[in-house]
């Protein structure tokens, strides 16, 4: 796609997703752009998660449609407390498998590194809630994606954690981690609750609790 | 370095055999499963020496039970274990299928031959046709391994997935045993114009499985 | 507006000639060659279910496929009842030639090969219900269900036409082999068999179709509720919800 300027990574339009009767969204358009931050905040079981996994292709909406205007094979990065790990595979292994399946298997520790786990060879079964959540921004960011999905991102971490967080959707705004060539900025869709997190959005998409979405323009 | 095809695949066996090896409960009760049905049945033969008819019916039976019950694992794993968000973040849906259904065709290649050998040894049938038997065992083999493989993605998202992967993979299967029987019987040396017909039939099944089985399971992909 | 085929099948001529249909399958001459040669009319009703059977689950493919492409309800409703319905017609195949085996062969049940491979064929239906009856969310089990059907059109059919054909297998079969298309069946008998394939046939498109459209209307059903539980919600909310630029004046 490209063309406009900041150049456009996502657009959904008339965004719906139910379950039977129970309406969680619906009607939401929406265009998103290289360096922004889109935050996703409700109650819980306002529909934050399975908005994400709308978005990130792992659900189908019941009505609307989604478009990535990306040219990479694997354009998005997606972390979630339930995306659960192999149990049998270690940090390491994960972001070998991965890095073979997207074509990146040779930037394994670096990216451990960058999280700051340590464990890496321990088997995911071993590993704290923090530690796991960690492995899983690791595995989000391998491959260089143009989209970061980011859904409670805090939930299971500490302070340094939380750091890392903050560190973790800043250098992917800006396309430039440490020691790695930069790449055009990409965008960032964080679903929270956490008033901290709030400021990091460069928009704000509230779902609201009665099953009906509406906006808010101001913090 | 753009991913690929093959690579994508191979990873995906890999990380399937390394889970499936460092659980070992899996293949345990699966070898298990084999070495214990072809026991249980060639006592009951005792002394008796099967034909060739009734020797391929057993032999298939055992095949189709062993590869029915244990195959549609590696999908219905994914959802019990809540991996399966992640392999879909990390691999395209043709490249899951493939590694998963590569993976099925090892391990059911082991337990045919598993379940032959012993059986052979146990009841001394006379191979007497072996390019006929060797094929019939391979070709079955994949056949099986992509039925199966199908059927545990197609019942990955049910209540009681294990039970109902069982109940659409048998049916399937059992028509698969009525031509894995006329091949074997015949490489067993039952007189057949359509032994070899049937061994064609059986790499044809696992050709179709093998096309059918990526274009549905892509279909599947999102839910 | 009713729809032709149910106009036709409501119609009480259509009932007359039903049973006139009836009386006539019973004042042609008996078959030869049967253990009962009056009770080898039940050939009449068991001929056409076969074939309905396996017409239907040829339709249902085709919806199973646009089921699982395009992801539209509407197919599945319209595969779903296709697949119902052959499964209805396969028991009867079974049913009728279960009492066809008892009166001419002396058993319900003769493990006669081709009794066996229907009998799988039945269970390949019976595992589609399995299936669909496990999954709770409808849009998923849509695209589940279609996807069994695609896989298990060509071993329903392998069972029904090749199986029972193998050379192994047909030598061992009691199944009759005469047929229409060879000429073995001719005059008075083939005409009651293809009047009551038509008039069977015209009763299954009735009954499809009917089940189509109370699936079509259950599905609108489920809709509007949706609709009507967001019409329920604050009207003087904005119908398209937009995220907004954020602004931090007073932070």
């Amino acid at each position: 796609m490209a063309g406009a300027s900041p150049e456009r990574l996502l657009r959904c339009s008339n965004l719906g997703k139910w379950f039977g009767s129970k309406v969680l969204f619906r009607a939401v358009e929406l265009e998103l752009h290289r360096g922004e931050c889109l935050v996703v905040a409700g109650w819980n079981g306002s529909g934050k998660s399975t908005f994400l996994k709308c978005l990130a292709g792992l659900l189908d909406p019941s009505t609307g449609s989604v478009v990535i205007d990306s040219d990479l094979p694997f354009p998005i990065g997606y972390s979630a407390l339930d995306l659960q790990l192999y149990d049998k595979l270690s940090a390491r292994e994960h972001l070998v498998f991965a890095g073979q399946t997207r074509g990146c298997e040779a930037d394994a520790d670096y990216w451990l590194d960058y999280v700051g786990l340590e464990d890496r060879d321990l088997q995911a079964s071993g590993l704290s809630s923090g530690q796991r959540q960690r492995v899983r921004f690791a595995l989000a960011l391998q491959h260089r994606p143009d989209l970061l999905f980011l859904d409670e991102p805090s939930a299971a971490m500490d302070e340094k954690g939380r750091a890392l967080v903050a560190k973790v959707i800043r250098d992917f705004q800006s396309g430039l981690f440490p020691g790695k060539t930069q790449t055009a900025p990409g965008a960032v869709v964080l679903a929270t609750n956490d008033p901290q997190e709030l400021s990091f959005a460069t928009h704000l998409l509230e779902l609201s609790p009665d099953r009906d979405s509406i906006e808010r323009g101001h913090l | 370095m753009s991913p690929s095809w093959s690579r994508e695949i191979v990873a995906v066996f890999r990380k399937e055999w390394m889970s499936e090896v460092r659980t070992i409960s899996g293949l345990a009760s699966t070898a298990l499963y084999a070495l214990v049905s072809v026991l249980i049945l060639t006592a009951a033969l005792f002394a008796l020496k099967p034909g060739a008819i009734l020797a391929s019916g057993l032999l298939w039976t055992l095949c189709v039970l062993a590869g029915g019950v244990t195959l549609p694992r590696t999908f219905l794993a994914e959802e019990e274990l809540g991996t399966g968000s992640l392999l879909r973040m990390i691999t395209r849906p043709e490249a899951a299928y493939w590694g998963k259904a590569l993976f099925n065709m090892v391990l059911m290649l082991v337990l045919t031959g598993l379940i032959f050998g012993l059986f052979a040894l146990n009841t001394g049938i006379k191979i007497a046709i072996p390019e006929a038997f060797l094929l019939s065992a391979i070709f079955g083999s994949t056949a099986i391994a992509g039925t199966s493989t199908l059927s545990g993605a197609l019942a990955a998202l049910s209540s009681n997935r294990a039970t109902v992967a069982a109940a659409i993979s048998v049916p399937l299967l059992v028509f698969l045993a009525t031509l894995g029987v006329a091949a074997v019987s015949y490489s067993l040396g039952e007189p057949s114009k359509t032994g070899w017909t049937a061994v064609g039939g059986l790499f044809a099944y696992s050709v179709l499985t093998g096309a059918v089985g990526p274009f549905v399971y892509k279909q599947l992909w999102r839910r | 507006m009713k729809d032709w085929s149910i106009k036709v099948v409501t119609n009480p001529a259509f009932a007359l000639v039903f049973a006139a249909v009836t009386v006539w399958s019973f004042m042609v001459p008996d078959a030869v060659g049967f253990q009962q040669p009056a009770f080898a009319r039940i050939f009449f009703w068991h001929f056409p279910c076969p074939i309905l059977a396996f017409s239907l689950m040829t339709v249902a493919l085709w919806f199973s496929f646009k089921a699982l492409t395009t992801k539209d309800r509407t197919w599945d409703i319209r595969a779903s009842a296709a697949m119902d319905l052959s499964m209805i017609l396969v028991i009867l195949t079974l049913a009728s030639g279960i009492l066809f085996s008892k009166v001419q062969w002396g058993a319900w049940w003769q493990q006669d090969p081709r009794q066996t491979s229907y009998l799988l064929v039945f269970l390949i239906y019976a595992a589609y219900l399995v299936l669909r009856s496990s999954i709770a969310d409808p849009d998923v089990r849509a695209k589940y269900a279609a996807g069994y059907a695609i896989a298990a059109y060509l071993p329903a059919q392998f069972l029904t036409f090749v199986f029972p054909r193998l050379e192994h297998v047909a030598k061992q079969s009691f199944h009759p082999t005469t047929s229409i298309m060879q000429g073995q069946i001719k005059g008075a008998y083939a005409q009651v068999i293809i009047s009551v394939l038509v008039l069977v046939t015209l009763l299954v498109l009735a009954i499809y179709r009917l089940r189509v459209k109370a699936g079509l209307l259950e599905y609108q059903l489920e809709l509007n509720n949706g609709r009507l539980e967001i019409s329920g919600s604050d009207p003087t909310r904005p119908t398209v919800v937009r995220p907004v630029p954020v602004s931090r004046e007073g932070l």
